[in-house]
């Protein structure tokens, strides 16, 4: 599913004491497919723009369409709002939180059975969703209640509850906010995993810029609610000072080659990961001089390197 | 969505009626509930409310509230009373005014057929009435829509010219003289505080918990009955959890700072009375007592 943003501008409380505009003249297209991931200190108006992807905003002025509907249109109420909000599933912030059923089963069930599915197929979908947040989906185990889990599986048990809509884009607000390591690359293995599979067309929020560099192949960096930079996160990232004026961090890896390139090296990594990074180094004739890798400068020497 | 709740709308300003202190608005609101109960006996006198109107009007329009904003808070509130006014109208006994009716409604050759039971009749006379509007029924319904509309107008006056630290404040102040029946005036007072500051959050938690699950097909403003309300609670499984978990580390962060109440908390944001404050309460309790007595 396409996404287009059109000159979107959205003021919360219009014409109301508190008025405030969050969005201002934003456009972005995001291809089919994709994995983008929209970046912004707090407040920059990130989660508001998400929230129109699947019509829970509608736009003050400008238009979003995802495909051919156009959300907040006269076309995109009841029964077309309902099925894009199944074909794009939004996941918020801290979604543990907003687990609400007495079982795990009833939770991921929420949404199938919102679609009027039969008792079979969704058996089949929540147990499909489990499997695809590599849980273990036994019996017993759906019986249990889903605050009984640790907060990491707990993510993962509320992700399920939104795939088991079986959608076409995935918005994911902050998915690894408070999650510790081992949690965190677990969702990210699963995001993959999901995008390989079902060729789902994912949108992360997040302000982890290491997690944009790794996962992301498009970046839009929002500032004050506009949209500031765009591009891919390998042509954005090398920019360190534009990145920093927007109040983010870059990624380490970032800052790290943007230092050694200062220092005569010249390091042009695929994109900023570790491995990237250090093929990178190997590459580059600098470090070919340098005598402390002489004869070693194969793939062995990555660990080193990093 | 839950824009609309008449919960912390304070709309902040400078105006004259922005700086009585909270105490004096308080008590006038106070004395025209009473004001009012005592004017409800006196059949068909106006004065007191026309009075008690041109109060309130003075003060929204020196505070510059906007027009519209009141108007969308009270027509709900006048919607209800439209529709509880018949039934008032019809069924307060009393002096009659005019009796409407009876009406006679004649049918002809009626055949209702109902499963196994059978009517057939060539003549149907069906009684409506007569409905008897009384004067005390008209008093009643024209005394309180103004009572409660006055006093609508007059708490959003005072919950939209006062913060709400000022208001537990002036609470705690007025009930102050309650503490020597050992009442916990001052714990009171903290609770209050305490709860206002927790209401936009709690509001904000809803918000996020009613879009989470429209993002997973639950959808509040459609369907049945039945289905609304079996979303109802499944919003408010999570939403009870999530306060009660705030309660707890809110309770166990004020512990560890050592908070709580002793002896008497001195008060920040509600001063002294003033001159103002003193001529608003003479002027309100003269006016409305010569209302009362002439008019």
């Amino acid at each position: 599913m396409t996404i287009l943003v059109e000159n979107l501008t959205h003021i919360y409380n219009k014409g109301a004491p508190g008025e405030r505009a969050a969005l201002r003249d934003i456009s972005l297209r995001i291809e089919d497919g994709a994995f983008a991931a929209i970046v912004g200190v707090t407040g920059s108006g990130k989660s508001t723009l998400v929230q129109h992807f699947n019509g829970l905003l509608r736009p003050t002025t400008g238009r979003v369409l995802m495909d051919d509907l156009e959300v907040g249109s006269r076309e995109a109420r009841g029964p077309a709002l309902r099925a894009l909000r199944q074909r794009v599933a939004l996941l918020f912030q801290f979604p543990e939180a907003q687990l609400f059923a007495r079982t795990i089963f009833d939770d991921v069930a929420f949404g199938p059975r919102q679609l009027g599915l039969t008792e079979t197929e969704v058996r089949e979908r929540v147990v499909g969703a489990i499997e695809a947040v590599a849980l273990t989906p036994d019996d017993a185990w759906l019986r249990r209640s889903p605050f009984a889990l640790s907060g990491g599986q707990r993510r993962r048990v509320a992700l399920a509850g939104v795939l088991a809509m079986r959608p076409r884009v995935l918005v994911l607000d902050e998915p690894s906010a408070g999650l510790d390591a081992e949690a965190r690359d677990e969702i990210y293995a699963r995001l993959r995993a999901l995008r390989e599979r079902d060729g789902l067309t994912i949108v992360i929020v997040s302000h982890d810029m290491g997690e944009v560099a790794r996962m992301a192949d498009s970046m839009y960096v929002l500032a004050s609610g506009q949209l500031r930079l765009a591009g891919t996160p390998q042509e954005l990232f090398r920019q360190t000072d534009l990145i920093a004026e927007c109040g983010l961090l870059p990624p380490p890896l970032a800052e790290f080659v943007a230092l050694a390139n200062a220092h005569g090296f010249d390091l042009h990594p695929e994109s900023f990961g570790p491995a990237e990074v250090a093929a990178s180094v190997l590459a580059s004739p600098a470090t070919r001089r340098a005598p402390l890798l002489n004869g070693n400068g194969t793939t062995g020497g990555a660990g080193n390197a990093e | 969505m839950l824009n609309n709740l008449p919960i912390g709308v304070y709309v902040a300003g400078k105006s004259p009626v922005h700086r009585l202190r909270a105490r004096t608005k308080l008590i006038t609101l106070t004395w025209l509930a009473a004001v009012f109960f005592a004017a409800n006996h006196k059949q068909f006198h106006y004065g007191v409310y026309v009075v008690s109107f041109a109060v309130l009007a003075l003060a929204l329009a020196i505070a510059r509230v906007d027009i519209r904003f009141i108007w969308r808070r009270m027509r709900w509130l006048i919607f209800l009373l439209a529709i509880g006014i018949p039934f008032s109208l019809m069924f307060t006994p009393g002096v009659t005014w005019k009796s409407i009716g009876p009406l006679i409604l004649t049918f002809h050759h009626v055949h209702i057929a109902l499963g196994p039971l059978r009517v057939a009749r060539e003549l149907l006379r069906v009684t409506v009435g007569p409905v008897v509007v009384t004067y005390d029924g008209i008093w009643f319904v024209i005394s309180f829509s103004a009572i409660f509309l006055l006093l609508y107008l007059g708490s959003m006056t005072l919950t939209m010219t006062t913060t709400p630290v000022a208001l537990a404040e002036g609470m705690v102040q007025l009930l102050r003289p309650l503490r020597r029946l050992r009442l916990p005036v001052d714990e009171f007072g903290l609770m209050v505080l305490v709860a206002l500051r927790f209401i936009p959050v709690l509001i904000q938690e809803t918000e996020q918990m009613v879009k989470a699950q429209a993002s997973r097909g639950a959808d509040l403003t459609t369907g049945s009955p039945v289905a609304r309300i079996r979303g109802v609670t499944l919003l408010l499984v999570p939403l009870v959890q999530g306060a009660l978990r705030r309660a707890q580390s809110l309770a166990a962060a004020l512990e560890s700072r050592g908070y709580g109440v002793t002896g008497e908390a001195t008060l920040l944001h509600e001063g002294p009375m003033r001159l103002a404050d003193w001529s608003v309460l003479a002027g309100v309790v003269a006016l409305t007592t010569l209302a009362y007595f002439f008019a």
